[in-house]
């Protein structure tokens, strides 16, 4: 009897320790074995425009605070932009200006965006995802992939992020405990199969305790983007061009020209 | 929610009710039903520039940078030049009144109490004239200039127990949404806004109708503020009463055409991408009746037969308001391809699947009966082989549509999948040696 609790407390104790190695893995690379081994990881992408929801949790409600979000969301972008560079990536950034100035390119980003929120919704409510983008069950269709084209980009890089900050009163309501958090998902989408190939958070342990929280983000929001987007991208695998398969179009026109005959 | 949890919440909450401006009110019973319209000035309170007015111009960057501002110049100017004639004089410095057009096709329109006021390009593109467009402008005009948002903005104090409770996200978009007595007094003073005006205002039940059209079976309907709206029938059946001794005017549907018309064709295929496919082919077959010779349509039709997949072609007549949010669940929980598998492992779905197929194909063929030389009908038809399993008749039919177009914008899609067609037909190949 005693023997068998041991071993329950040291199953316990394993399980726990697992948890805490699991725990100082800054960022969670949820990725296709395609984009893990190199056949599908891009070389060239383009970062979109990111967004940021910034809420300031009230007594009565919680409120939207729409300009400040407006400032993260350039930092947030360039502090993205600026991690897959350092990962070896060709990165463009478009901005609102850039696309406002060209209808079709605004037609493309904004069906773009709208279909990859659809799929986010869908992702952030299932359990699992490990498993699904595995098995490529998340495609962002074809509206991503006509806007690679137009960029001509290997990827679409969508970054997200949601920052819910408690007032002050909330927090005394909460004994100064906890209520705020803040969450950065960065997602990877393939240009030629829309497909996402990795999806990239912070662990949920790590949220708003490792980064600054809001009165840090607002006081510094350039050095607090870099922070959170340096921590998610730390373990993007680097670009490697000589790993990327690619085939032409002419290539394929010829070879199914002579596969129907 | 978490500060519900803490047992202290419920003491402190009374507490600080007690201490909140405005509460009197509530515990006199006043209730958001009671709220009238103030067309004249009304000072802000308090936070309420802040809260209110600077936010709703914060907004209008949000869109901007979100680039879901739609830059057209004649769609602007037409909206533009209504919302100016329709316009009252501002009673407050805080409002200015502002047209602008926001690009998503569900059929919507909003006003922030600023008096900037947003259409989408989805109300625009169902709308058949000039009328139509002024009714919805006065009646978001109304929202704006009878200072609804702020009045409803003041009520929600008065509600303080059930906002937090229910822990709802208030912000200014929260906000938009009025009671059924503000609803039904923007749309009464909308009728008589175009009284003297050169628009009919029996728009007004044309534009209700508009928006009470529910083609996917999904509750809430493509969510949008104005289907959130209470018992749009009874509104329907209000406006109809009200401007039934108001006269007609005569109508003029070319001329708003003119301008709309690539709003239409945008916001078809955009319920195609965004998988509303019945609303798709409602709109369609709409537009193919009113422009018959615009293979464009007929091509967004195929389409959407095709997108329907092993979805019934037509929804039940006894759909209730359970399968819609069983609906709209599904639409939450899974992607479109796990949906789409779901419902073939079920011989209704292989059947559904089959004769949508079969209607894309026929709508396809029937166009290249019209016009052989319209490229994307083989980028449709080959679409059908694909999801038939037939990959050697969509290569030839994508192979046709590359060849034919070959500077279509979605050339490098149809390259991407002729990929992997031919990589299935190099695997197939290997295999059967």
């Amino acid at each position: 009897m005693i023997e068998k609790n041991v071993r329950n407390y040291v199953a316990i104790a394993a399980a726990a320790a697992g948890l805490m190695v699991g725990q100082l893995a800054l960022a969670k690379v949820i990725a296709t074995d395609e984009f893990e081994e190199g056949s599908t990881r891009p070389v060239t992408l383009v970062v979109l425009p990111s967004q940021v929801e910034l809420v300031k949790q009230r007594l009565l409600r919680q409120e939207a605070q729409v300009e400040e979000s407006g400032e993260l969301e350039a930092h947030l972008t360039a502090a993205v932009a600026e991690q897959f560079r350092v990962h070896g990536y060709e990165v463009t950034v478009i901005d609102a200006s850039a696309i406002a100035n060209d209808p079709t390119l605004q037609e493309l980003v904004v069906d773009s965006n709208r279909r990859f929120s659809e799929l986010l919704t869908n992702v952030g409510s299932k359990l699992g995802k490990s498993k699904n983008v595995r098995n490529r069950e998340y495609n962002a269709g074809d509206e991503v992939k006509l806007l690679a084209a137009r960029l001509g980009v290997d990827a679409l890089a969508f970054a997200r992020m949601t920052i819910i900050a408690p007032a002050a009163g909330v927090r005394a309501l909460n004994f100064g405990m906890g209520g705020e958090s803040s969450m950065l998902t960065v997602t990877i989408v393939d240009g030629t199969s829309g497909d996402v190939e990795a999806y990239i958070t912070l662990p949920v342990g790590r949220r708003g305790r490792m980064f600054g929280g809001h009165d840090a983000i607002i006081e510094n929001p350039a050095e607090e983007m870099a922070n959170y987007a340096g921590g998610t991208l730390e373990e993007l695998p680097n670009a490697d061009p000589s790993l990327r398969v690619e085939a032409s179009a002419d290539e394929v026109i010829l070879d199914l020209e002579s596969l129907l005959e | 929610m978490r500060v519900f949890k803490n047992s202290l919440f419920p003491l402190v909450f009374s507490v600080l009710l007690v201490a909140l401006p405005g509460c009197d009110a509530w515990a006199q019973g006043e209730s958001e039903d009671d709220l009238k319209g103030v067309y004249g000035p009304l000072e802000l309170r308090r936070s309420e520039p802040n809260d209110l007015i600077d936010t709703a111009s914060q907004y209008n960057d949000m869109f901007a940078r979100r680039s879901l501002l739609y830059g057209d110049s004649s769609v602007l100017e037409l909206v533009r030049r209504i919302g100016h004639e329709l316009a009252p004089e501002p009673t407050d410095a805080y409002i200015n009144y502002e047209f602008y057009v926001v690009r998503d096709p569900s059929p919507n329109a909003f006003a922030f109490p600023n008096g900037q006021i947003y259409i989408h390009t989805g109300m625009l593109a169902r709308m058949a004239d000039e009328s139509q467009l002024a009714a919805l402008l006065g009646h978001e005009i109304n929202h704006a200039a009878g200072h609804h948002t702020i009045l409803s903005h003041r009520i929600t104090a008065k509600r303080l127990a059930i906002q937090v409770l229910a822990g709802g996200l208030g912000g200014l978009m929260g906000q938009l949404r009025y009671s059924r007595h503000l609803e039904q007094e923007a749309d009464d003073r909308a009728a008589f806004l175009l009284q003297d005006t050169p628009y009919d205002p029996h728009a007004i039940t044309e534009l209700l109708e508009i928006l009470n059209e529910d083609f996917e079976g999904l509750d809430p309907r493509i969510a949008t503020i104005w289907t959130t709206h209470p018992d749009p029938e009874e509104r329907i059946e209000a406006s109809r009463i009200n401007v039934a001794d108001l006269p007609s005017k005569p109508r003029d549907p070319d001329s708003f055409d003119a301008v709309v018309y690539p709003l239409r064709s945008l916001t078809v295929r955009d319920y195609i991408q965004d998988d509303y496919p019945y609303t798709a082919i409602a709109v369609a077959e709409r537009f193919i009746d009113r422009y018959p010779e615009d293979l464009d349509f007929r091509m967004a039709l195929g389409d959407a037969q095709r997108v329907l997949g092993p979805r019934p072609a037509a929804l039940p007549e006894e759909f209730s308001k359970r399968d819609a949010r069983r609906n709209l669940r599904d639409r939450i929980r899974r992607t479109r391809d796990q949906r789409m598998e779901r419902l073939l492992e079920t011989p209704e779905g292989i059947e559904s699947m089959a004769m949508n197929l079969a209607s894309a194909r026929a709508t396809y063929e029937g166009i290249l009966e019209i016009d052989p030389g319209y490229a994307p009908a083989y980028r449709g038809l080959g679409d059908v082989y694909q999801a038939e399993g037939n990959d050697r008749e969509a290569a030839r039919a994508y192979l046709t549509y590359v060849r034919e177009a070959p500077a279509a914008d979605d050339r490098s899609v149809i390259m991407g999948r002729l990929t992997e067609i031919r990589n299935r037909l190099v695997e197939e190949g290997t295999d059967n040696d």
